[in-house]
């Protein structure tokens, strides 16, 4: 296996070189892109009550740079180099100390500076694409397809809301784990969406009959595969789905994955969204974690609105159960901006109890009101 | 999946496109770059760097011109060199001067010729093209003899 892919490798940089040196550029281009999109956070956790000013972590502040070249009509070589810039990011959990968090006065010291995508792809119109660099992994975004028009603010990523907000006992103490650490909304919900993003190369298939196929390989020898499907019916409304494996099992990723998500949007507006995900850890004394999200939306003219509810169970240790349901709305004021509000709650069953707190963890109430604007 | 993929076929359902949007940067147009969605650094297609600007710059003048324009043909007698008040026209229409008119009129031939040299361009880089290049390059050679004969004839 592990010859076959470095075969794979010595190939694929030979096919860049060769066509780096081949024929001359039928089409270039380079462009520009970005948006920003903050937010007021509003939370309580059971004891306290909080106003944040906070980038909204559901689709951070970002600028990208693309550029593609073709070359004899059928291919196409291009790079993706995007980059995340976050002042008081809404899940940011400070490194398990809280920057945040409700009762934190401060700001984050300075901007998170962080990458999503440095990558080049070669693509053939017919053989499908090859992408290495930093960036999707195969599997990342499976367990969010979405077709509500409210992700901006409200999807299967429970924790990109608040995410930095931490559970508290009746006597404001914050929740331990097991092993002593803080636990955040971010550390009790995943919707386990693939390996996200990582430096690997991968490949995309091209598309039959509106499926298509991608397989990725990652430092650590771990590997993931996923497919996707979109169609649509004249008459009646589009269906869109994925699904995703990931093998693990290795020194870097000690676990199988499965992920998988589905949308249907209606003509009429009405849309249902529907995601699951588990994780079955190699030893560890973990038991499989799973979260299972539904959402029901409903689009018309400018606005979107969507109710959902989501469970996480064992994702930070065995015997959690984490529950959260919200409401959202999204009004497209014009095509480059729009504004969202969403409220969220949030629930954390704990079996497994750390003796230093008093009591259960009380619910986290969250409002969250702002507005993207692309650029 | 392997059932849901049969559901769907059997269905009829067409293929359609998709793009994930949660979490991912906002589709269409942006605030400052228009439909685009996007500052066009460079486009080879569309004529070299900063294409928006440049077709924006070229809306602009097109506007003007064909106020300009208006403004020439509404105004019957531009010999004199005066300006003229055409029945039915504003004071602010007037200020188009017959030189304004004459502007306009090397820009529109410019802009043709501009236009002709895109689709020159365009027509060259086709591999269809490559016969019919070749014939038009020995037509301009054609052309510059011809040129050369008549100035040693003068």
């Amino acid at each position: 296996m592990k010859k076959f892919l470095q075969l794979g490798l010595f190939t694929l940089t030979m096919t860049l070189t060769i066509l780096l040196i081949l024929p001359a550029a039928q089409a270039v281009d380079f462009k520009i892109s970005g948006q920003i999109d903050r937010a007021i956070l509003w939370g309580d956790n059971g004891n306290d009550n909080d106003v944040k000013f906070v980038d909204n972590d559901n689709s951070s502040t970002r600028f990208r740079f693309t550029g593609a070249n073709d070359f004899d009509e059928v291919w196409k070589v291009g790079i993706v180099w995007e980059v995340q810039m976050e002042s008081n990011s809404s899940s940011d959990t400070g490194g398990g100390d809280g920057v945040i968090d409700i009762g934190d006065n401060g700001d984050t010291s300075g901007v998170t500076f962080t990458e999503r995508k440095m990558e080049f792809y070669v693509e053939h119109k017919n053989w499908g694409r090859i992408i290495l660099g930093q960036g999707d992994t195969a599997t990342n975004g499976t367990s969010e397809v979405d077709l509500s028009g409210t992700d901006v603010v409200s999807y299967a990523s429970i924790s990109d809301m608040a995410g930095g907000f931490s559970f508290r006992d009746k006597n404001n103490n914050i929740i331990l784990d097991s092993n002593g650490n803080n636990t955040f909304i971010a550390n009790t919900f995943s919707d386990y969406d693939g390996l996200s993003r990582r430096d690997r190369i991968r490949y995309d298939s091209p598309k039959f009959w509106g499926f298509w196929a991608s397989a990725g390989y990652m430092n650590g020898q771990t590997y993931d595969v996923a497919l996707r499907s979109a169609h649509q019916w004249e008459n009646f409304g589009k269906l869109a789905a994925a699904f995703g494996y990931v093998p693990g099992d290795n020194q870097r990723d000690p676990y199988k994955q499965f992920s998988g998500s589905i949308s249907f949007l209606h003509n009429s507006g009405l849309n249902l969204t529907i995601s699951h995900a588990f994780r079955n850890f190699d030893g560890g004394g973990r038991n499989t974690a799973h979260n299972y999200y539904g959402k029901l939306g409903y689009k018309v003219g400018k606005w979107a609105f969507s109710v959902d509810g989501d469970r996480s169970d064992r994702v930070d240790q065995n015997g959690d159960e984490a529950t959260s349901f919200s409401g959202a709305a999204v009004w497209n004021v014009w095509e480059s901006v729009q504004f969202y509000g969403c409220y969220r709650w949030h629930k954390l069953d704990r079996d497994n109890q750390n003796p230093l707190n008093t009591s259960d963890p009380e619910n986290i109430s969250a409002v969250m009101v702002g507005g993207r604007v692309k650029f | 999946m392997s059932l849901a993929a049969a559901i769907v076929i059997s269905c009829g359902g067409k293929p359609a496109e998709y793009k994930q949007t949660a979490g991912e940067m906002k589709e269409g147009p942006g605030v400052f770059t228009g439909e685009e969605g996007a500052l066009v650094v460079y486009d080879s297609k569309r004529g070299g760097a900063f294409p928006q600007l440049r077709e924006t710059s070229e809306e602009g003048s097109k506007e003007a011109s064909e106020k300009a324009d208006k403004a020439a043909s509404a105004a019957p007698d531009t010999s004199t060199g005066s300006p003229q008040i055409a029945a039915g026209q504003t004071s602010t229409e007037t200020q188009v001067t017959p030189e304004a008119a004459r502007d306009f009129q090397e820009f529109q031939k410019w802009k043709k010729e501009q236009q002709e040299f895109r689709e020159f361009q365009e027509w060259k880089k086709t591999a269809k093209g490559a016969a019919e290049y070749k014939e038009f390059l020995e037509w301009q050679e054609w052309k510059t003899y011809q040129e050369w004969k008549k100035q040693q004839g003068q």
